[in-house]
């Protein structure tokens, strides 16, 4: 009996030892597999997400439905954001205002996602995977991956559904450990029904707005000269006014290479030993012009942001 | 003629008073020193060797005599003083540049490079994070739909069908 137990007890240990000593590859295979089928799922589902915004904490909540890898989220009665709806399909994103009765259209973000996502997975070896149970969520079994830097300084941690290649829950941490931002789901159903038109917006009278025509005019209100990076690599993701101690900063964030790009335009010189010294591996190319100065920003070398730079014009005028 | 102790006394004289000697006694002077016995004696001072001043010597003299002097010992206000008195030094220096320099600079400039690049990370972390979702600005600039826009069906509408 005694010899028995023993056996046991020891192929256990074995296999818990094996389990450890693979768990960074089981991370990673995991991982592999939301990259590669997260596109096939279908599912309804409730997700409530939180940004860092400034020192706080921002919640909303998003009705979610995906098929075929198309999307649609709308938001529950009663919150400020009741009645916008967004349908993002492979090669289009429309966006609907109700207040301004406006379609946005915006290019897709779906798929620079799983990208970014992809990035860990082919580069692997940057970063330190770790698996272990993460529980249940949106009643859900799940795994619970936490990605690190080569220090081991946590980035990411992603709770990944047991059956499904399906992030359920996600939190993502600023290089100091400071929680930046994170998602969960609250329910999910992975046989939704899918209303017929889900994924079209129809909307009589309403206006449509190109992302690039919204910044234009969000620079001419305020007075900014209504420029834009044109690059035929980059993609304007949004643009908007921001304030700091009283004066309009405008804010233009583009997608470049799977990377991000950001162009600030502000009525106030900047200090480009200061802005270079704090981006860790941000670089930055700063310029001014008619009294404005420009400053770009992202993490790609010093000549590309430079190259780029002398692509900030106005747009011609579409006809 | 003057005898030779004559002679002497006028080469003296002349040599105090700065003044030209007699005829006959720069005659006589002349005459003693082209005498033989003189340029024998000159001849041999001229053929002795410079005598040079040996600096290795003196230099290993001096180290000689450092090794042998008694070492003094710091007193113990010496050791105190000193650092006090550089570091309040320095503090008086820094002090006054402080005083001197005016007001300090606005951290407004520094401020505005680190919102830029604060706004530049987040963005890229929140659309990273949203994936098809919102992104902050997006939440943040929400409106309501205007009243008379609003249809508000329900399911309480379809049960009256």
């Amino acid at each position: 009996m005694s010899r028995t137990v023993a056996t046991i007890a020891a192929l256990a240990g074995l296999g818990a030892l094996a389990l450890a000593q693979d768990a960074p590859g089981r991370a990673f295979e995991l991982l592999k597999r939301v990259v590669d089928g997260s596109s096939s799922v279908d599912y309804s589902g409730k997700r409530v997400i939180e940004f860092k915004v400034g020192p706080d904490m921002k919640a909303h909540t998003e009705l979610v439905l995906r098929s075929q890898g198309r999307t649609r989220i709308d938001f529950p009665q009663g919150s400020s954001l009741s009645g916008q709806v967004i349908v993002e399909v492979p090669d289009r994103r429309e966006h609907y205002f109700p207040d301004s009765n406006e379609i946005r259209i915006l290019p897709p973000r779906r798929q620079d996602a799983v990208d970014r996502l992809r990035f860990f997975v082919e580069e692997k070896s940057r970063f330190k995977f770790d698996v272990a149970n993460g529980g249940r969520v949106a009643g859900r079994n799940t795994q619970m991956i936490t990605v690190s830097d080569s220090k081991g300084n946590k980035l990411q941690q992603l709770w990944i559904d047991d059956q499904k290649p399906l992030v359920l829950k996600r939190t993502m941490f600023d290089p100091v450990g400071t929680l930046v931002g994170q998602f969960e789901f609250v329910t999910i159903d992975f046989e939704p029904r899918i209303p017929r038109d889900a994924f079209r917006i129809r909307r009589r009278g309403a206006t449509y707005v190109t992302v690039e025509q919204h910044a234009e005019r969000l620079a001419k209100e305020k007075g900014f000269a209504p420029v834009l990076l044109k690059d035929s690599q980059a993609k304007l993701e949004f643009a908007e006014m921001r304030q700091f101690m009283g004066k309009d900063v405008f804010v233009q964030v583009y997608e470049f290479d799977g990377k991000r790009l950001t162009l600030f335009q502000v009525e106030r010189d900047l200090d480009t030993s200061r802005l270079g010294r704090m981006g860790r591996n941000v670089k930055v190319h700063t310029w001014t012009s008619s009294g404005r100065s420009f400053a770009l920003l992202g993490e790609l070398s010093k000549a590309k942001l430079e190259e780029l730079a002398k692509k900030v014009s106005e747009r011609r005028s579409e006809s | 003629m003057m005898n030779q102790r004559d002679l002497d006394k006028q080469i003296l004289a002349a040599a105090w008073d700065d003044s030209p000697l007699a005829p006959d006694a720069e005659r006589m002077l002349d005459a003693r020193l082209g005498a033989d016995d003189l340029r024998l004696v000159s001849h041999a001072v001229a053929q002795l060797e410079q005598d040079e001043l040996s600096l290795a010597w003196r230099s290993a003299l001096n180290e000689r005599l450092l090794e042998l002097q008694p070492v003094k010992r710091k007193s113990w206000w010496a050791v105190a003083w000193r650092p006090a008195l550089a570091t309040g030094l320095a503090a008086s220096v820094l002090t006054v540049a402080l005083f001197r320099s005016g007001p300090a600079p606005s951290s407004h400039a520094e401020s505005l490079e680190n919102e830029l690049i604060r706004i530049h990370l987040d963005s890229a972390a929140a659309l990273d994070l949203a994936g098809t979702g919102l992104v902050p600005h997006e939440v943040a600039s929400a409106r309501p739909a205007p009243v008379e826009e609003e249809l508000d069906w329900s399911s309480v509408d379809l049960d009256l069908l």
